[in-house]
């Protein structure tokens, strides 16, 4: 006989909900400083108002210009620099002469922060897409290159033993042993890079753009609309997080065995374990 | 079945881990070679697989130049080294060919003689030690092989898991006839699993007697024979210098360890 409890949240829906309080009760506390003046308007608008500075945004539709301009920005960027360093990853991890060859150099332009490349970067294209999806495409290579390279190294000799001993070839090797024991380092790598590419294509946007939602930051210093900075800045958090739930959720779907991303609490046998 | 004749291994560095050895495995038959750590015994074993080339001599089974990895041969090391990302099925099919309907009886057969076929889906990273281990041997009897090599495969177990792994292979070694050849530095383990005992020297790795065992298969270890044996092959693992002048005079508990850990 279930007896009626109130309050009583089942287990899983607290813990989803839990994280939230903090950020809630700053929500409201800034609320309440900013409607009483405590807060100036100038320094930092109210929640409230930011809120309506974006929903009149979104119905001119030029939130949505904006924000597809900088997806795609930070989408082609991303994939060239991804493409790119996934597949220096794979050459110079299967091929020590091509290592040997290449790595030296890349780690020296590793060494230099795409952010310190902007000037030169806007005197090769002006202020077109191909600055700013080159910096994204450069920042992005990187974190890649280096996970992946790092991924099929670390791999166990032994795994490589065995596929020999079961004669397969080393495109067999390649394919069947290195590159799926590779993908959780390769993955770590993208996840990394999504990250930079966000924060890469803020700055290149608040630098050398019209158009963006870097651009929409600057343009709104210009005219002291607080609330639309402080908006560009919430909505990059948004952007952010979202890519890297995107990311996690490929790692999920990829490493069903990884005992990091494993849904189910790890499995006890019930039998003994001689049958 | 299979024979090594004159093969030495001298790595790229110029190291000798083998001197030149002679080894004839007759089918049905279990070979062990016991050596302490470093003595050569992977080195041995990797030639007889075809894995790595030998500097002199020739590697025959059935008579034929083994040059690389025969499908009619299995490994079995130390570590289970299942593929972290495939399920135990998968793990066990790994390397199999022919049609999917024949590997699957083969996976599923494998699985029953080990006793895991409840876990066909789980990952290796679910498993404990032992039982990946029986994994990797499912992997080896799936592909139906005539020798089986073993690279000290229960050592990384402990005690009571290793006895447990060691009867139910010799289980597994009378219902299939397979040959066997288990290189170790347990000598128990050794007179456990073979008929006949080879023992090896380090520096360079050579193999300096032969033992043949007339134990009863099952329960060996309760035997007349065994702590006599036991002994008898301690002995012959310690370097000559030691083991010349003082036989018998050392305390048997040091003796153990000398030849297990030296
Ligand atoms: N690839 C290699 N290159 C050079 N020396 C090696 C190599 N592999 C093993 N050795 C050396 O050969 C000797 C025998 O090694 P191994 O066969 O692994 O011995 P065991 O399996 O008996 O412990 C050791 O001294 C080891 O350092
Ligand atoms: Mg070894």
């Amino acid at each position: 006989m279930a007896r009626f409890q109130p309050f009583q949240l089942n287990p899983r829906l607290k813990r989803s909900l839990i994280p939230w309080l903090v950020p809630l009760l700053l929500l409201v506390l800034w609320q309440l400083l900013a409607s009483r003046g405590v807060i100036p308007t100038r320094i930092l608008p109210a929640p409230s108002a930011i809120a309506l500075a974006a929903i009149n945004m979104g119905r001119s539709g030029e939130l949505w210009g904006h924000l597809s301009i900088s997806a795609g920005r930070a989408g082609v960027g991303f994939l060239i620099g991804a493409s790119l360093g996934l597949l220096f990853g794979l050459i110079n991890g299967l091929m020590p002469r091509a290592e040997l060859l290449l790595d030296s150099s890349f780690q020296m332009l590793r060494n230099i922060p795409p952010l310190a490349m902007i000037p030169l970067v806007i005197l090769w294209f002006g202020i077109g897409e191909e600055a700013r999806v080159f910096l994204v495409s450069v920042g992005v290579f990187f974190p890649v290159y280096l996970n992946t390279f790092h991924g099929i190294r670390s791999i166990d000799p032994g795994l490589i033993e065995m596929g020999k001993v079961y004669g397969l070839s080393p495109w067999q090797i390649v394919t069947n042993i290195v590159l799926p024991g590779a993908t959780p380092s390769i993955l770590v790598g993208v996840r990394f890079s999504l990250g930079i590419a966000w924060i890469i294509l803020i700055v290149g946007e608040q630098i050398a753009a019209n158009s963006g939602i870097g651009y929409m930051a600057m343009n709104a210093r210009e005219f002291m609309q607080t609330d639309i900075i402080v908006f560009s800045i919430i909505l990059y958090a948004l952007l952010g997080k979202l890519s890297d739930s995107m990311a996690r959720g490929l790692e999920h779907r990829l490493l069903p065995w990884h005992p990091n991303f494993q849904r189910t609490a790890k499995a006890v046998p019930s039998k003994p374990a001689i049958s | 079945m299979l024979q090594l004749e004159t093969v030495s291994k001298t790595y790229r560095n110029g190291f000798t881990a083998l001197e030149p050895i002679d080894l004839r495995i007759e089918a049905g038959e279990r070979v062990a070679i016991v050596g302490s750590s470093g003595c050569g015994k992977s080195t041995l074993l990797r030639l007889a697989a075809g894995l790595c080339p030998p500097s002199t001599g020739r590697v025959l089974l059935h008579g034929r130049p083994v040059i690389k990895p025969e499908p009619s041969v299995g490994f079995i090391f130390q570590e289970p080294r299942l593929m972290p990302w495939l399920t135990v099925e998968q793990n066990v099919a790994f390397g199999l060919r022919g049609p999917a309907r024949h590997r699957h009886a083969s996976v599923s057969s494998a699985l029953l003689r080990v006793g895991l076929t409840a876990y066909g889906h789980y990952y290796p990273k679910q498993l404990s030690g032992g039982m990946a281990q029986r994994v990797a041997i499912a992997r080896a009897l799936a592909s139906a092989p005539q020798l089986i090599l073993l690279d000290e495969p229960f050592s990384a177990l402990d005690a009571i898991k290793r006895a447990e792994l060691q009867e139910h292979f010799l289980q597994l070694w009378e219902s299939e006839q397979l040959s066997t050849l288990i290189v170790t530095h347990d000598v128990e383990e050794a007179i456990v699993l073979a008929d006949r005992i080879l023992v090896m020297q380090p520096h360079p790795g050579r193999i300096t007697e032969e033992l043949r065992l007339d134990l009863p298969l099952d329960n060996c270890r309760e035997a007349p024979g065994f702590e006599a044996l036991k002994k008898q092959l301690i002995q012959s693992l310690r370097p000559p210098s030691v083991g010349a002048g003082q036989t018998g005079a050392d305390p048997v508990p040091f003796a153990v360890a000398h030849a297990i850990h030296g």
